[in-house]
């Protein structure tokens, strides 16, 4: 996801559905088209002057926490201590999976347990501050992602100490996979 | 809603404030990294809200508003988690599509179960890089340990909107 990828294969696919989606609604009849679109614009409208800042605050965040903070963060911490923290680090940890699993991957080197990295995933996913300013926040409204952002929040500890109790259950050593 | 946006600005200056006064004048990499991201996103975004425009005429509200409806209850929410975990790709899939769902009926409660079954189980990351990366072992331990978790969000965001509505 550079800059020079602006035009690569979801946008001709996202095109190719687009131009079939209204040749579908225009089959229906030129009112439903029409209804369509406005539909659209009236999202691009609402939507693109959130965008805006969502982006610049994604840019900022991303160059204001670095990522050595977070290795240092979880560390080698364990325990209930290591998934309280390590929910922490996911919701803090900007950019996409090319980000997340790289760290996560150097993390499990370091001996990160199970408990901290099934955390540090599930809040990423969950409640990156980044997927929620450039998508959420933008597309369903503050008070949306208020109400998902507090039933969520205990989600991550919970996985983790989930986690943390199955896996006796699991074949194999409980220590981490060392490359 | 309406003070979403003056509320993001104001952040995003002080974030931009802050990283402009730092040693590092790391205000000019935020920049860089906000323009690239927009240049790849924004083609696809206008794009993909034209498929949301047309799709939410083409489906049926009543079927969204039976199955997913503020008052589908546990059914809805059930279905929900199913729906957002077979939603393939990312987010410039899944939100796009949560709006449309929105639009056409869907209940508040049901498209948060939808968005957490989506984020917990996203396949293409899965398969493109936790499995690779952390292992078959792992990401069977992470699933087992949150596949609760979707309806759990559903629910409770179900009782927290009956007792005190918070206006969505």
């Amino acid at each position: 996801m550079k800059g020079k990828s602006k035009f690569d294969i979801s946008f001709i696919a996202f095109s190719i559905i687009a131009i079939v989606a209204g040749a579908i609604c225009y089959a229906k009849g030129k009112a439903v088209f029409f209804d369509g679109l406005d539909a659209s614009f009236s999202m691009m409208v609402q939507f693109i002057p959130k965008l805006g800042a969502a982006f610049l605050l994604a840019g900022f965040i991303q160059v204001l926490i670095p990522k050595d903070l977070v290795i240092h963060w979880i560390g080698e911490q364990s325990g209930s201590k290591g998934i309280l923290i390590a929910s922490l680090a996911g919701m803090l940890t900007p950019g996409g999976p090319m980000t997340s699993f790289p760290l996560m991957a150097a993390l499990y080197k370091m001996g990160a347990g199970y408990g901290p990295l099934v955390a540090y995933l599930t809040s990423w996913e969950i409640l990156g501050l980044q997927r929620l300013l450039i998508w959420e926040i933008p597309f369903l409204g503050m008070n949306f992602v208020f109400l998902r952002f507090i039933v969520s929040f205990p989600l991550p500890i919970i996985a983790g100490m989930t986690a943390t109790s199955l896996l006796p259950y699991f074949k194999g050593s409980a220590s981490v996979r060392r490359k | 809603m309406h003070f979403t946006t003056p509320l993001l600005w104001v952040i995003t200056l002080i974030l931009g404030m802050i990283a402009y006064f730092h040693p590092e004048k790391l205000h000019k990499q935020g920049l860089k990294i906000a323009w690239e991201q927009a240049l790849s996103i924004l083609p696809r975004m206008v794009m993909a809200l034209l498929v949301s425009g047309f799709i939410s005429v083409l489906i049926p509200t009543e079927l969204v508003a039976t199955w997913l409806g503020k008052d589908s209850g546990i059914k809805g929410i059930l279905i929900a988690c199913l729906l957002g975990a077979v939603t393939p790709g990312g987010p410039i899939i899944s939100f796009p599509f949560a709006v449309v769902l929105f639009k056409t009926g869907a209940g508040v409660s049901p498209l948060i179960a939808f968005l957490t079954a989506w984020s917990i189980f996203a396949a293409h990351r899965m398969f493109a890089y936790e499995i690779p990366m952390m292992g078959l072992r792992f990401t069977g331990v992470r699933i087992l340990s949150s596949f609760l978790l979707p309806p759990l969000t559903g629910i409770a965001a179900s009782i927290i909107e009956a007792n005190c509505p918070i206006g969505i």
